[in-house]
């Protein structure tokens, strides 16, 4: 059986921003104060995730898990951070050198071995799920875009071939709409059934 | 008198004391079971268990009997019942006595005791005959009889029958004739002796149909179970293999093969309609009656009744008891012509029978291979069976043996594979980075959006506001910052007022790069929005009302700004400010800085007006005007995507036409 609080303060806050998005000077104010709960809840929330993995890391230092080196160079590094952003201020340029300096290779390190797994799934793609529409129309698709991105077509300056490029470069808008379409009717369903009182994560 | 309980064995004459009577004759009572069934063991030269099965069921009654009249202390009127009940034999019926045995036989599994293990040391010695028969029905005896002239069904039917002289003749006991011919008596052991009859008559019939290809098929000669109802059509089938099989025909029989006149196969006809189990048994009875009745005594229906090994004893100790007095009036009926004439057809019929029966299995045989007319039909394999036995055989064969344990298929990794092509794609980029500097050509055409961009940012005058919101990741930070750099050069180089917002944390320190690539002073002040476009919603939607003292931004009102300028690597950012902020301020304009990958989603809103124009790719902005920006590299890794591609579809279809032709070759 569903609990009811969380159902009816899911219910009455969807209720309150739809009201107050069509009577627009009677419910701004409390709009406003809707949202700015939100934006605390979701700060709070972030804190308390952030607790939680320091507390997980603590506990597997504690107890000597199999890579608890890991997790202490985890802790250290955030106790560092911390320790900085309170002493410095958040908006010292050394702290955001120091911060800028270790996250931005990191990140962007990532992003090249996503570029490394694409590749290597691209190459294992018709292994591993054969021949099948979904597969040949990714293939196909893929050549045709990267054989213009090369831009070897362009540099031709042929009119014509400009005018099929151009053609075939406006395709992706195409599904790019369905998608959006349905990205709608989704938030929109959801929408209904969390004011309706169907939606299940009222639960928690 | 029942002195034991018929489901434990439990002695129960305690509760049948007399007063008076003595305990000896109760112990003597007790212990005669056990002690006959000890001298049936212990005898050697008990060929055949049947006369000890009967023994041991009346012996001890007589003994009980005995011991009682002996006394002389029991009361007169006792007495008397006793005697008369020895004399007038049970009051129970002679029907009801048959189906009460049968209802014994049947839970003889519940008692346990002395009555089960005796029935099982029967069943043993049953058993070992009936492989002893076999196997001399296999051997093929030699027959000194001329071929020409004795059919060969009728030479393996022979086969299966031992020599006279090595077997015990029993006195067999003919079924009383009534007037439907049916035996009214029917005991355990004379099913026990049907059904061994039928899978001997099987295994003749199996063997027959090898030699003279005659053998009708199995299903209509299996003899059905006395519990079975079987169908009219094999119960009429049944008498004519049965007896046609039936292995106690003399060898003269020639001399009864006559014709029938037709009335006379009516009441045997009759009698097939009649109970199935009853059939096979009431036929060789008939026939052995007949036979006795007409040309020999007594002792010659015993010898061609008598089965190999020890089930027409078993037949005849059975009935022995309620077929004496029954003999005369069976003997009597025999004698009629219309009843001779009924069993003098059953042979005419057996040969009639037999040869349509032998034609009909003539073609079955000509479809079996030509070397199971060699071999008997029960021990031809199809070849699944033989596969199987003979993986039976092997794994039998390696039983006990040290075999190595059965490894788990280990899949590919696949490790050799990913860092073969990282390093080819590190190889190609670091190659062609190494070359030189490759500058992408200022010829190259921009996409619409781009265009829509720069036209724009290009009328924005002098006093005009650009909110500037940093929206992206570190992950993302060299492409976008490679974009909007050269564009927010630009504006600030107009005199164009901007002002910077950052929706997240980590946008405090790329702002700071971007920043100084865009030649902007440090000190610029970006401010963090928490929230992000919701924090503005309110303000988007009533500036006036929403206007307190206690906000978390300073910066709340948009409608003085001309343009918002979305530096974003999430299209669903982008699109969340498009669709929450930019309905409720119509003048305000939306542009966006995007990643190549995100374009495609954000083209719909560009096409519908609500963004004014978007940049994303190296194409789209001066990346590929800048020093630090290798066209060539770009280049060689959008080839090697796209050899990788083509090498995974190739390899794909080399192995599918290997597997084709692998299959093709099997």
């Amino acid at each position: 059986m569903k609990r009811p609080l969380p159902l009816i303060v899911g219910i009455l806050s969807g209720l309150i921003v739809l009201a107050a998005m069509f009577f627009v000077p009677q419910g701004s104010g409390i709009l406003g104060v809707v949202l700015s709960w939100v934006i605390i809840v979701a700060g709070v929330a972030l804190l308390v995730a952030i607790a939680s993995l320091v507390l997980t890391h603590l506990r597997f230092i504690a107890k000597g898990k199999k890579g608890f080196l890991l997790s202490l160079v985890l802790v250290i590094s955030f106790l560092a951070t911390l320790a900085l952003g309170l002493l410095l201020g958040v908006d010292h340029s050394t702290f955001l050198g120091f911060v800028g300096a270790i996250i931005r290779p990191i990140e962007t390190a990532l992003l090249g071995l996503v570029a490394l797994i694409m590749m290597s799934a691209a190459m294992k793609i018709f292994r591993e799920r054969g021949w099948s529409a979904l597969t040949v129309s990714f293939g196909v698709s893929a050549i045709i875009f990267l054989i213009l991105g090369l831009g070897f077509l362009q540099n031709l300056n042929i009119p014509a071939l400009n005018e099929v490029i151009r053609f075939v470069e406006a395709l992706p808008m195409i599904g790019a709409r369905g998608l959006l379409i349905g990205i709608g009717i989704g938030l929109l369903m959801m929408a209904f059934r969390v004011l309706f009182g169907m939606e299940g994560s009222g639960n928690d | 008198m029942a002195t034991r309980c018929v489901h434990c064995g439990s002695d129960l004459e305690a509760l049948f004391t007399i007063f008076g009577q003595s305990q000896s004759s109760d112990e003597e009572a007790e212990e005669s079971l056990p002690d006959i069934i000890e001298e049936i063991r212990n005898d050697p030269s008990l060929q055949t268990p049947v006369e000890e099965q009967s023994s041991p069921e009346l012996a001890p009654a007589d003994q009980i009997d005995e011991s009682i009249l002996n006394s002389e202390q029991l009361p007169d009127w006792l007495t008397k019942v006793r005697e008369r009940a020895q004399e007038e034999g049970d009051a129970i019926g002679d029907l009801a006595s048959g189906t009460i045995a049968m209802d014994a036989a049947r839970s003889e599994e519940a008692s346990a005791g002395v009555e089960g293990e005796f029935n099982a040391w029967i069943n043993r010695i049953r058993e070992k005959s009936q492989q002893e028969n076999n196997v001399r029905a296999r051997q093929l005896p030699s027959e000194n009889e001329d071929t020409d002239q004795v059919p060969e069904w009728l030479q393996r039917i022979r086969a299966l029958r031992p020599r006279p002289e090595e077997e015990i003749t029993h006195e067999v006991k003919t079924a009383p004739t009534y007037a439907d011919d049916l035996p009214r008596e029917w005991t355990d052991e004379a099913l026990d002796e049907l059904r061994r009859q039928a899978l001997a008559e099987d295994q003749e019939q199996e063997t027959e149909a090898l030699l003279s290809a005659g053998v009708p098929t199995e299903g209509e000669e299996l003899p059905v179970e006395p519990e079975i109802e079987g169908a009219g059509e094999s119960v009429q089938e049944e008498p004519g293999p049965i007896e046609e099989d039936f292995h106690n025909i003399p060898d003269d029989e020639e001399a009864y093969l006559e014709p029938v006149p037709g009335e006379d196969q009516e009441p045997f006809t009759e009698a097939e309609e009649g109970s199935v189990a009853e059939k096979p048994v009431e036929a060789e009875l008939e026939t052995g009656a007949i036979e006795a009745s007409e040309e020999e005594p007594e002792s010659r229906v015993e010898e061609d009744l008598e089965q190999p090994g020890q089930d027409v004893p078993e037949l005849e100790d059975s009935q022995s008891e309620e077929a004496v007095p029954e003999e005369a009036p069976v003997e009597s009926e025999v004698s009629e012509p219309a009843e001779k004439g009924a069993p003098e057809s059953v042979p005419a019929e057996l040969e009639d029978e037999a040869v349509p029966k032998e034609l009909e299995a003539e073609p079955e045989e000509e479809e079996q291979p030509p070397d199971s007319a060699a071999v008997p039909p029960d021990l031809l394999l199809l070849r699944d069976q033989q596969d199987r036995a003979s993986l039976l055989a092997s794994l039998i064969e390696q039983e006990g043996r040290v075999t190595a344990g059965k490894q788990a298929f280990r899949k590919p990794s696949g490790r050799a594979g990913r860092l073969a092509v990282a390093l080819l794609l590190l190889i190609g980029l670091i190659v062609s980075l190494l070359i030189g500097p490759s500058p992408m050509p200022t010829d190259a055409p921009k996409s619409m959006p781009a265009l829509a961009l720069s036209d724009q940012t290009r009328t924005l005058a002098e006093s005009d506001q650009v909110l500037v919101v940093l929206d992206y990741q570190a992950a993302t930070s060299r492409e976008l910052e490679a974009l909007a750099a050269p564009m927010l050069e630009q504006l600030h180089a107009q005199g164009v007022q901007l002002s910077f917002l950052t929706t997240q944390p980590s946008g405090l320190f790329l702002a700071q790069s971007l920043l100084k690539q865009a030649g902007l002073p440090e000190d610029t002040l970006v401010e963090f929005l928490p929230g992000s476009y919701l924090s503005l919603i309110n303000w988007a939607m009533d500036p006036a009302i929403s206007a307190t003292g206690d906000d978390l931004v300073r910066l709340k009102n948009l409608h003085p700004f001309r343009l918002v300028l979305l530096v974003s690597d999430s299209s669903d950012h982008i699109r969340g400010w498009l669709e929450q902020i930019a309905p409720w301020i119509e003048s305000l304009n939306f542009a966006a800085v995007t990643t190549q990958m995100e374009a495609p989603v954000l083209s719909p809103y560009f096409d519908s007006g609500q963004l004014v124009g978007y940049a994303a790719g190296i194409a789209d902005g001066n990346i590929g005007a800048q020093s630090t920006f290798s066209y060539r590299a770009y280049r060689v890794g959008l080839l090697l995507m796209l050899v990788m591609l083509l090498l995974g579809m190739i390899s794909k279809g080399e192995e599918d036409a290997i597997r084709k032709e692998e299959e093709r070759s099997e």
